[in-house]
């Protein structure tokens, strides 16, 4: 085989380096192998062991075309955010810094108290999201919460995303004390407007800049170039590649992807989500088209734990056909034990159970709200969040879509459900399957060729 | 000897402006959000059926200068009382509240609906004869009268 026609892809995960090599004159992955991520020593060992599945004669990375990296190792990008209202600013800036691939550790709104300052330093973020009033409008806060963080006893940059006419301001403030600190665009330069690309787009590069070296990642830039983001951006660029296709490739039309993982559920949602009625009226702060939440207390393994908590344990071991005793024994097991895998029947539906509860909750706690008001004028329906009834594709990614016999089942947890009407979940989608895990592959290859990526997608998920 | 009032410039002026409660009327918010914007005030549009927290986080947000209330389903004086309250909780005290449209079902001069809406907390009581221009006109005075501490943050 030609060698310079290949290309290597990395995903540095939280458990596992998973590494896809990608034929790029055929168009297809030659092989994906993972090993567990080493991330307290050195990432090369386990990118090495990973490797070291393959046939050798490919493995001299000097031959691969071109090679890309993206992380979730050591935390992957923490942050956290400070807004004024936490309905309006405060939630502008969580949306912002969860679509950049964040995992958002804490969230501070109005001014911060010395209290506040005290749990930032505690919580030891890689980065913080500073918003605060539309252009022209709140000062008085922004200043003050700038003034307090100048005095934080933080090492970590500050990206300045609040009320423009401040924002010079707020910055040298902040260098005034020796901190870094970053202008970009307001995240809600007016009230009912979300602009995040640009604090975005900074934010991806200090992730490469600076979180990539200050977490002792960089050793990895020897040899695949650099981490170019963290892997929760990879999955959500290939899913708003999947959904919006590029001028030469198609896409598939507005979608849902559901990503259950060990410690965490992140959904994202690439659609509209507007009313599909006009006698419905939208509430709240608009939402972004490409959105992405991450239920940082539901996962299968870390935070399994939680997931019992959150659910009526009688109704999920009826449905897992045992005893409530034999699921707590289970979930203890698995959260002490996060590499232990279900191995009999009767702990796959224990595991099963666990899944689709975590879907559900996450799914509704992603889609938008729908209610009825009786008013003097009659009914009103109010919509509060987006809209997902009408997406047209539901895809399920994570080890246990792609190794599950009947992944559908675990997907229609996520679906609209009569007992359930105001939330509004997808009531009809397709399903996908990210059977070979390649959606942070494909995200990774979109920065250089988005066609490719996507016919990639196209033809590599498995439609249910 | 009296302070010198500078009057504000009108480009400076922020207002939020909503239908409050339950009502959908939208024609004279939409008249007023023409006119206003027209003359170059900063107008937060917030629309129909908006609730008292969602004026008051808008104008913490925008920093704005006035709330102004739209109301004429007749149930303005259940949808806006406590609104002055809820302000001064929210540190906005000097924030102007206006209100306007059809503010009451009984057969009431307009002197007694404005004297019962000043007595909840409204610096202006607009009735359905009240004029863009005259809104203009009390923003502009009102706002020239107490420059020095506006509203929270602004």
């Amino acid at each position: 085989m030609e060698h310079k026609q290949a290309a290597i892809l990395a995903d540095f995960g939280s458990t596992f380096t998973k590494i896809a090599i990608l034929d790029i004159t055929e168009e297809a992955f030659i092989c994906s192998v993972k090993a567990p991520t080493t991330a307290s020593t050195d990432l090369r060992d386990g990118f090495a062991e990973a490797l070291a599945n393959i046939n050798l004669e490919l493995v001299d990375l000097e031959k691969f075309q071109f090679r890309l990296a993206c992380s979730s190792a050591k935390g992957g990008l923490r942050m956290i955010t400070v807004g004024l209202v936490p309905s309006l600013s405060e939630k502008a800036a969580r949306m912002a810094a969860l679509g950049a691939g964040a995992k958002v550790i804490g969230s501070f709104s109005y001014e911060l108290t010395p209290e506040d300052v005290s749990k930032i330093e505690a919580l030891q973020p890689d980065l913080i999201l500073l918003a605060g009033g539309t252009d022209g409008g709140n000062k008085h806060a922004t200043i003050l919460n700038a003034e307090a963080l100048s005095g934080a006893d933080i090492e970590v940059s500050i990206v300045v995303a609040c009320n423009r006419a401040i924002a010079d301001e707020v910055v040298s403030k902040l260098e005034v004390k020796g901190k870094r600190a970053i202008k970009v665009s307001n995240v809600i330069p007016q009230l009912g407007r979300l602009e995040v690309d640009d604090a975005q787009k900074i934010i991806q590069e200090l992730f490469l800049r600076e979180i990539v070296r200050a977490k002792g990642l960089f050793q990895v830039g020897e040899l695949l170039g650099g981490i170019l983001m963290p892997t929760p951006m990879a999955a959500l660029r290939a899913f708003s590649l999947l959904a919006d296709g590029t001028s030469h490739e198609p896409g598939i039309g507005e979608l849902v992807g559901i990503d259950l993982g060990g410690a965490t559920t992140d959904v994202h949602s690439i659609a509209e989500g507007k009313p599909s009625s006009e006698n419905v009226y939208q509430k709240g702060l608009p939402e972004p088209y490409i959105k992405r939440t991450v239920e940082g207390d539901l996962g299968l393994r870390i935070s399994v734990q939680n997931i019992l908590e959150a659910s009526d344990i009688q109704s999920l071991a009826d449905e897992s056909q045992t005893s409530m005793s034999k699921i707590q024994w289970k979930v203890d097991e698995w959260s002490n034990h996060s590499s232990r895998l279900a191995d009999t029947e009767e702990e796959r539906r224990i595991e099963d159970s666990l899944a689709k509860s975590a879907i559900r909750i996450a799914m509704r706690r992603h889609a938008g709200l729908i209610y009825t008001e009786f008013t003097p004028n009659g009914q009103v329906m109010i919509q509060d969040g987006k809209d997902l009834t009408p997406v047209s594709y539901m895809i399920g990614s994570g080890g246990i879509f792609a190794h599950h016999e009947d992944p559908a089942c675990l997907l229609s947890a996520a679906l609209f459900d009569l007992s359930d009407p105001l939330s509004l979940r997808p009531k009809a989608p397709t399903y996908l399957i990210d059977q070979k895990q390649i959606i942070p592959a494909c995200g990774l290859l979109s920065t250089k060729y988005p066609d490719m990526a996507i016919r990639l997608l196209k033809s590599n998920l498995r439609k249910l | 000897m009296n302070k010198i009032i500078t009057p504000i410039q009108i480009a400076d002026i922020t207002v939020v402006l909503g239908v409050i409660g339950f009502d959908v009327h939208v024609v004279g918010y939409r008249i007023l959000q023409f006119a206003l914007e027209s003359q170059g005030i900063q107008v937060v549009p917030l629309g129909v059926l908006v609730s008292q927290e969602e004026f008051i986080e808008a104008a913490i947000e925008t920093g704005a200068h006035a709330i102004l209330v739209s109301s004429v389903y007749g149930h303005a004086q259940i949808d806006a009382a406590g609104l002055r309250d809820k302000c001064n909780e929210a540190g906005l005290e000097n924030i102007l509240l206006y209100i306007g449209g059809n503010l009451s079902i009984h057969d009431e001069s307009y002197e007694e609906i404005q004297a019962r809406f000043q007595g909840m907390g409204f610096d202006r009581v607009a009735s359905p004869d009240t004029s863009p221009e005259d809104v203009i006109c009390w923003l502009i005075e009102d706002l020239s009268k107490h420059r020095e501490n506006l509203s929270y943050g602004a």
